[in-house]
């Protein structure tokens, strides 16, 4: 439901100066920037598109070795124009709420779409990083915390299994929402928070565009994630 | 000539995009270059909106079907006693939307709002959503019970009332000119057109359809209304992107000129619009 009480915050525009652009696997890349934004573990930011797009598309923030950097996997024109340019980026940011899990005993798994969101929440929380891909990593990643890779379907299937077994009291998972609902599904035993990427037209809560249907009614990515349970999310069988 | 609203600059938020006050807290505006907000439409009850996926852009429009979400009468009464319209109003004027399921839910919203109408410089109706079922687009196809609703919010209210016309009930300048002659000070056209996409993932997407597809049609409507109509006023609302388009709709008879989607590209994008009208 449409909130009336506008929140008492400031989303800021900034023009980020691109640091690196390196390929993690078949067109997805990470992208670090030379300026530094404040933001929390969990939050987005909207990037505008210039003339490849009409609306700005929604990312994960996260830091590679202190420097802000965000994924992009190229999807279409908008997504190329990120990864492609040598412009300046216009970024709305730091958008949606922070991730503020109960204790440190986590996990976090990301999709290599999901990667600097990953890396950053791994390191500031001191909990191992997974990285699920459906083909081998381009290149080496390394973090300052414990990082593991799993490649296809069936590695992937296999690591909810043993994370579902393990002594975590919760994962988090960011990637796409099959990968998300799979997890839900295939972990019962875990608090599972999953990331939801809809598809966004303002990433401030006006439009009403990314809502989501939830066990507890239409909630929206922006205002109300995009962190969410993820048994609100998807029934567990 | 009718009665003008004097906004500081002839740049108005369109009503939906902007939701119900949120882009003021984005850094980037100078809402000094701004004449006024439209909140997004109210109706008596409140609505969920349409399940998701609720919206769609290619590189030349947008489809949406949000389907009127709001938190109804008493969400917007709750805004109003909590400071929140008084704060927002004390940032840029505002113009309160509203909408109805049926003749009497317009009405009987009107009468609510009454006692704090004088917050808002204006009231838009919403006559033309095409994403609700009842209500919106459908409440003009009975063209006299049409007119009637029209007599019927006159006499409640001596606020400054719009109306926002679509262009798929009929000629808009027909459409401008009962609106005019059951005394109302104004109209916005238009509101997005039903349109129809296909998505990436093969789905059939119905949706109102905005962005710069709309711009030249919503040109050709404040054309036509001005025509017919010198005295009306009249808000432009269709595809507005850029500052000579703004230009361009006054030109061609606009009083103020309003900016919905181009929020999503880059809302900064008012400042260069209302620079050039700054007092």
């Amino acid at each position: 439901m449409a909130s009336f009480s506008i929140k008492n915050v400031k989303y800021n525009a900034y023009l980020l100066t691109k640091k690196s652009t390196i390929e993690i696997t078949d067109r997805t890349y990470l992208i670090s920037f030379q300026e530094d934004l404040e933001f929390s573990p969990g939050q987005f930011c909207m990037v505008n598109v210039d003339g490849a797009g009409l609306t700005r598309k929604p990312f994960t923030l996260g830091r590679i070795e202190g420097t802000v950097a965000i994924s992009v996997k190229i999807a279409g024109k908008g997504s190329e124009y990120i990864v492609k340019t040598s412009e300046r980026l216009n970024v709305l940011a730091p958008l949606g709420n922070a991730f503020v899990p109960e204790n440190r005993n986590g996990a976090v798994v990301v999709a290599p779409s999901c990667l600097a969101e990953g890396l950053h929440l791994s390191e500031h929380f001191k909990i191992p990083l997974f990285v699920a891909s459906k083909s081998a990593l381009s290149r080496e990643i390394t973090s300052q915390f414990e990082l593991n890779t799993v490649v296809g379907n069936d590695g992937y299937l296999r690591l909810l299994e043993e994370l579902n077994n393990s002594r975590f009291d919760w994962i988090f998972v960011s990637g796409s929402r099959i990968m998300e609902e799979l997890a839900v599904r295939n972990m019962p035993n875990k608090l599972v928070y999953v990331s939801l990427n809809e598809y966004m037209a303002c990433g401030i809560g006006a439009c009403k565009g990314c809502a989501v249907e939830t066990m507890n009614g239409i909630k929206h990515a922006c205002t109300d994630g995009p962190v969410f349970r993820g048994d609100e999310i998807w029934a567990r069988h | 000539m009718g009665k003008a609203l004097n906004l500081r600059t002839p740049i108005v938020i369109a009503s939906g995009p902007g939701g119900f006050g949120e882009y003021l807290n984005v850094s980037s505006v100078d809402w000094s270059y701004v004449g006024a907000y439209t909140l997004k439409t109210v109706t008596l009850n409140p609505k969920s909106g349409n399940k998701p996926p609720r919206m769609y852009a290619s590189k030349e429009f947008l489809i949406n079907r949000i389907g009127l979400e709001n938190p109804g009468f008493d969400g917007l009464r709750k805004m109003v006693e909590d400071g929140t319209i008084d704060k927002l109003a004390s940032i840029v004027p505002l113009i309160l939307s509203l909408g109805g399921d049926s003749f009497d839910e317009y009405v009987e919203i009107t009468k609510l709002c009454r006692p704090f109408l004088d917050k808002f410089i204006a009231v838009e109706y919403n006559f033309s959503c095409p994403n609700v079922h009842h209500g919106g687009l459908s409440i003009m196809v009975d063209r006299e019970e049409w007119r009637r609703l029209l007599k019927a919010i006159r006499t409640e209210t001596d606020a400054f009332i719009i109306a926002k016309l679509g262009i798929e009930s009929g000629f808009v300048e027909e459409m401008a000119r009962i609106v005019s002659s059951e005394g109302w000070d104004g109209v916005t056209v238009i509101n997005t057109i039903r349109g129809l996409m296909v998505n990436s993932e093969g789905q059939t997407v119905l949706g109102g359809l905005s962005g710069p597809a709309l711009y030249p049609i919503a040109l050709r409507a404040v054309y036509e209304v001005r025509k017919a109509l010198p005295d009306i006023y009249i808000i432009a609302s269709g595809g507005v992107y850029a500052p000579e388009q703004v230009r361009e709709m006054l030109r061609f008879g606009a009083n103020a000129v309003s900016v919905g989607s181009a929020l999503f590209h880059d809302e900064s994008v008012l400042n260069e619009m209302g620079k050039e009208f700054s007092r």
